[in-house]
């Protein structure tokens, strides 16, 4: 069937009635008396005689003209034809975020996947390939020119990414099918604002519900106790209530500190915090909200904070100095001072024997021959030691040799305060201060500086950054040295193996429960809860189509126009018609 | 009759004042009648001689001739012409068209060759072919007093004159005036018309719309005697082929005329009520001014 790109111009078939009415006037017979008819006896008559309702004369040329109209109209707008039987490429971006499963049964991926497989059984697309738009852009399996095969990919779409980033999905999907593919993007919202690109059809099958959901839940250390923070929030447009239930994996005291299920009402768009304690390393506490339209965001699991502190080996001869260090990082949680061992020694020596392969070093350099800087202080701010620290106004008394080893950190102009010595991951920094020639010890910036160090060393040791972590966020585990791979088990307790480098290996949370990991001898665990607001609020959910891929920038790509042809039949019918004309003259 | 034709009649008559009828050619005074005819006739006046042939009458054979040379001849005299005109008008529907001068222009004509044929010393008659061919009522008079003139015949008017002859005098002039637009062999009705007569003269009057057919386009022609309809198309094929029928039916009333020695006169009624310029009748040496 052909599409018309200019409907519009069918207005002209108007001419068709202005054709007959032409036609009617000018064939409308005058009325004429005559003396006799004996000299029209040759002329042949119109038609027969002997019928009382004449009918509209329609002779050969009124056809041709209706044709030549007809033609004209149909070529005016713009007729176009598919090129060729192959088809066109599709690529088909699914909303991996998990709020399309709201719904359960009725959701809107189970809907969406029950509109692709019609539109991929009901046209013919070559090839077919799918991109899940989630955090980033990813490809869903092979490219695929069978349908079957297509559909059958479609079942590995699981909707588990905390956010779904359609604008750049849909670009990848573009750079990804070339300038003739189609693409059709899946969701549950509508678009932000509609796209020019007539390449583009946005489907989505969301709908409005209303949904209970965890948006926040945190479990941190503190003054040997664990603090719980739950944040839930009603996000829809009524007001309601759910049911919470707090379970803990404490078998000696599963009720410690838990409170009985209970009933939480909230208003429209409310939310509301509650705040728990636990033991101090207590195990997995797990919270549920009662059913609702969306359930992976109806339960959370908190995992204990591994506890990392860092030992430190004090080996500061000098009184004053030694004092500073000391009750700076005292006042760090993540640090214990103790000469047992040490995975940092901070020294003022100019040699000094660490045993610890693995310890790192500060050695604080205090020269004779030194000057008080005033800046400017030149940082470098991707160094883990220069974060939060604020150098204006600082007076940095320092030795004034332009020559330190290491890789420098901080800098007054050309003279080095403080570099970076880097040994296969085992860190020697050294600090050139003079603290009689310096404000640095007084300001803000003293405590950063040896607390971005504490945690510097604290975060390369083995174990895991953070236990608990967001769906689709990165879990970090450093691991011991000699470790080469990690075997890491997801909630659906799908296990696989992952390579280690730099003593370190990141896994991504795709899925909400708890991860375990083995490395070696060690065992860790951390959990993945679904805690994102804006996936949760269903509010915004709707159902609809936009953009229309038979629009005449789309077509050119696959169809051709077939106007040419029908303007060259109208002349050909023009030509009869003249030649008609002449003829009928000529007799 | 009403008073639109009497006005034609006066109007006729007025224009033929300046006319009177031309004598037949070769036509002596010294007759009987006032005039004589080109053709031998029973007049007193001796022509010629010619041989003798079966069937002749036997009272003109010259038996003087026949003493001397043994050869049968009969003498030949000239035709006797009465000095009268009997005038034939055609009342046929056709003859009062509608839009069109032809009905004036044919009780005009009729008025003038009455009032020409008085000034030419005739008496005269005037004929309606109507159902049957009848006298016109006071149609010996002036025609100003004719009666009963009307064009309502739906018929053939050669039929009428075939069926109901009328009675011409003999030996006079008579004159036809019709559109003779109608079907049938010509010849016929003229020499019934001639028969007995000195001379005919026949005048084809015709309105500009017979001439000229009606512009082109689809037209519905109705008869105006039948009231006939026929719907056509008319372009200039039609309108050529319309003029060629025309130009033929005329060709063929000249033939006859020219068979049944008659003269044959072509107006048109629009041009002749235009002026009363008869110049047609002059130069075909009917009228003379």
């Amino acid at each position: 069937m052909p599409v018309f790109t200019f409907p519009l111009a069918f207005i002209a078939l108007l001419a068709v009635p202005a054709l007959v009415a032409i036609y009617w006037l000018r064939t409308r017979a005058r009325e004429r008396h005559v003396s006799s008819l004996l000299l029209w006896l040759d002329e042949k008559q119109m038609w027969e005689g002997g019928r009382r309702i004449h009918r509209l004369q329609t002779p050969l040329l009124f056809f041709l003209e209706l044709l030549t109209i007809l033609l004209l109209v149909m070529a005016a707008a713009g007729p176009m034809m598919r090129a060729g039987e192959g088809g066109r490429p599709l690529v088909v971006v699914l909303d991996d975020s998990f709020s399309m499963l709201a719904g359960n049964e009725d959701s809107a991926k189970n809907r969406a996947m029950r509109a692709i497989e019609n539109e991929l059984r009901g046209n013919r697309y070559d090839p077919v390939r799918f991109v899940l738009a989630g955090e980033s852009p990813q490809l869903l399996g092979e490219t695929t020119n069978n349908t079957g095969q297509a559909i059958r990919l479609l079942q590995n779409w699981r909707c588990g990414a905390t956010r779904a980033w359609l604008e750049e999905a849909v670009a990848f999907a573009f750079e990804l099918g070339g300038s003739r593919a189609r693409v059709l993007a899946v969701t549950d919202h509508a678009p932000v604002e509609e796209s020019n690109d007539s390449r583009l059809q946005w489907w989505a099958f969301g709908s409005s519900q209303q949904n209970f959901a965890f948006v926040n839940a945190a479990r941190t250390q503190r003054d040997d106790e664990d603090r719980v923070l739950l944040e839930i929030a009603n996000l829809s447009s009524s007001s309601g209530a759910t049911t919470l239930t707090i379970e803990s994996d404490d078998p000696n005291n599963p009720r410690s500190a838990i409170r009985d299920p209970q009933s939480i009402p909230l208003g429209a768009g409310k939310a509301k915090r509650i705040a728990l304690t636990l033991k101090s390393g207590a195990p997995a506490l797990r919270a549920r909200l009662g059913d609702d339209a969306l359930g992976v965001d109806n339960s959370v699991v908190l995992l204990p904070e591994a506890n990392r502190s860092v030992r430190i080996d004090l080996r500061v001869r000098d009184a004053p100095l030694r004092a500073l260090v000391e009750k700076t990082a005292q006042s760090s949680q993540n640090a214990s001072l103790t000469a047992d061992d040490p995975e940092l020694v901070i020294t003022d020596e100019s040699e000094s024997n660490v045993e610890n392969a693995e310890a790192w070093t500060l050695r604080i350099i205090a020269e004779k021959d030194a000057a008080s800087f005033l800046g400017p202080f030149v940082v470098d701010r991707a160094h883990p030691m220069t974060e939060g620290l604020s150098l204006g106004g600082v007076v940095w008394g320092s030795g004034k040799s332009q020559q330190l080893a290491g890789a420098p950190v901080i800098t007054a102009g050309n003279i080095p305060l403080l570099a970076d010595v880097d040994r296969a991951g085992r860190h020697e920094l050294r600090l050139r201060l003079r603290p009689d020639l310096s404000t640095l010890q007084e300001s803000p910036n003293w405590p950063i500086l040896i607390w971005n160090l504490i945690n510097w060393r604290a975060r390369a040791m083995p174990g895991l950054r953070q236990a608990n972590v967001r769906l689709g966020g990165d879990a970090t585990l450093t691991v011991e040295p000699g470790v080469e791979e990690v075997r890491v088990v997801d909630p659906q307790r799908n296990a696989r193996q992952l390579p280690v480098r730099d003593k370190a290996v990141m896994i991504k949370a795709d899925s909400v429960g708890v991860y375990e990991i083995g490395a070696n001898q060690s065992k860790y665990a951390f959990a993945a809860n679904a805690l994102q607001r804006e996936e949760s609020d269903l509010a915004q959910a709707t159902s609809g189509r936009w953009g229309n891929w038979a629009n005449a920038a789309a077509l050119q790509w696959e169809y051709r126009s077939v106007a040419w042809v029908l303007l060259l039949l109208a002349m050909i019918v023009l030509a009869v018609h003249a030649w008609l004309v002449w003829r009928r003259g000529v007799k | 009759m009403n008073d639109e034709y009497r006005s034609y009649l006066i109007e006729g008559e007025r224009a033929g004042m300046r006319y009177a009828l031309e004598q037949p050619r070769s036509v002596s005074a010294a007759t009987a009648g006032l005039h004589l005819g080109r053709h031998a006739g029973a007049s007193l006046e001796f022509r010629d001689h010619r041989d003798y042939q079966p069937g002749d009458d036997l009272r003109r054979i010259d038996w003087n001739a026949f003493a001397r040379s043994d050869k049968l001849t009969v003498k030949l005299y000239r035709e006797e012409i009465s000095p009268h005109l009997d005038l034939l008008l055609d009342g046929s529907r056709s003859m009062s068209l509608e839009s069109s001068a032809k009905a004036q222009a044919a009780i005009g004509l009729a008025a003038v060759f009455a009032v020409a044929a008085e000034n030419a010393g005739y008496s005269h008659n005037a004929w309606l072919a109507r159902d049957r061919c009848a006298p016109i009522a006071n149609g010996g008079n002036r025609p100003s007093l004719w009666q009963s003139l009307g064009f309502d015949f739906r018929g053939n008017p050669a039929e009428a004159f075939t069926r109901t002859p009328p009675k011409f005098r003999r030996q006079g002039m008579r004159a036809m005036v019709s559109d003779l637009l109608w079907m049938g062999e010509p010849l016929g009705v003229l020499q019934h018309l001639a028969q007995g007569a000195a001379s005919v003269i026949v005048v084809q009057l015709l309105a500009e719309a017979d001439v000229n057919p009606p512009e082109r386009g689809r037209v519905r022609l109705v008869d105006s005697e039948t009231d006939e309809q026929r719907e056509i198309f008319i372009d200039d094929a039609a309108i050529r082929r319309y003029r060629d029928a025309l130009a033929r039916h005329q060709q063929n009333w000249h033939r006859a005329c020219r068979q049944a020695g008659a003269v044959m006169v072509n107006v048109v009624a629009e041009q002749i009520v235009a002026d009363w310029n008869l110049e047609a009748l002059v130069k075909a040496e009917v009228l003379k001014v």
